[in-house]
């Protein structure tokens, strides 16, 4: 990929699912910083997890090799982008997410008027990750 | 102008900081009108990642698709490119060794790349099948105007 960069044929290049120890060995021989970490943003039940992924959690259950790649990433600006934001509301219809959703329109009026979506989606964006639907 | 607001990336390029995922259009819905509404509404930065077991729903509905893609990228200016996102992200699962993703991109995006000049970093794509039948239908769409899906071979003429 750093090869198709210097031939101008991306502007950047990103990884996916990449944990703290990918990171690390990437970075090792890499001339190109990657700019993007895609992963997972997930909420919904353990059994639709993947294993190798690491993932993003709405809630302060984060788990510790994610916190340490989320972390490693901001050491070397490296974008982090989530798929799957939305998937809670219709995977996990009545879950966590949407509980606490829920407890947040209650909290303050302002939000009463936006969809659930759109208050994942702002959450996502104020933490610094690109939101994928 | 585009209305969608960006990150900036370590390496300069900003990307959309909300961007449209195949996956969450596969739930219960046709990804493919789906996508297509959402390109038209102004979104360019697409992720279809989960949407292998969609293309069958994609693939009737790439003509629209490939057509309503050209259009934006058509009608975007080069000035608008400059800011543009990123031009793809390689997933680099174990399943998708870093050579067969080179050759892949020696292969799609070059001729891509010619057809429409600068703009690839429109639409920045993870997902190989998505972007094999954007860069075919796009790159068909400017020599010969006809559309062949590159999952499925079917073929269009406009």
């Amino acid at each position: 990929m750093e090869e198709v960069k210097k031939e101008g044929l991306t502007k950047s290049v990103g990884v996916s699912n990449f944990m703290k120890h990918d990171l690390e060995a990437i970075l090792e021989g890499a001339t190109v910083v990657p700019s993007v970490n895609q992963v997972r943003n997930v909420s919904y039940p353990a059994r639709f997890r993947l294993t190798y992924s690491i993932e993003i959690e709405y809630h302060a259950n984060i788990l510790e090799a994610t916190r340490e790649a989320v972390e490693l990433c901001k050491e070397k600006g490296i974008v982090i982008e989530a798929y799957g934001t939305l998937s809670p509301l219709f995977r996990a219809t009545g879950g966590l997410v949407q509980k606490a959703v829920a407890d947040i329109r209650a909290k303050d009026s302002k939000w009463s008027g936006v969809t659930d979506g759109q208050i994942l989606i702002k959450w996502a964006h104020a933490k610094g990750i690109v939101a994928v639907t | 102008m585009s209305v969608v607001r960006k990150f900036l990336l370590n390496d300069g390029t900003q990307i959309p900081r909300t961007a449209w995922g195949c996956g969450t259009a596969q739930a219960g819905s046709d990804v493919g009108t789906l996508t297509a509404n959402a390109v038209r509404a102004g979104i360019y930065h697409l992720d279809g990642a989960q949407a292998s077991p969609s293309l069958c729903a994609l693939r009737w509905r790439a003509n629209s698709l490939a057509f309503c893609i050209f259009r934006v990228i058509v009608m975007r200016s080069r000035s608008a490119l400059a800011s543009s996102p990123a031009g793809f992200l390689a997933r680099s699962s174990s399943s998708r060794p870093s050579s067969t993703v080179y050759h892949l991109a020696r292969l799609f995006a070059r001729p891509y790349w010619r057809a429409c000049r600068s703009s690839v970093s429109t639409l920045s794509i993870s997902f190989w099948s998505i972007r094999r039948v954007t860069i075919r239908m796009t790159r068909r769409a400017v020599a010969d105007q006809v559309l062949i899906c590159a999952v499925c071979g079917k073929r269009w003429r406009k």
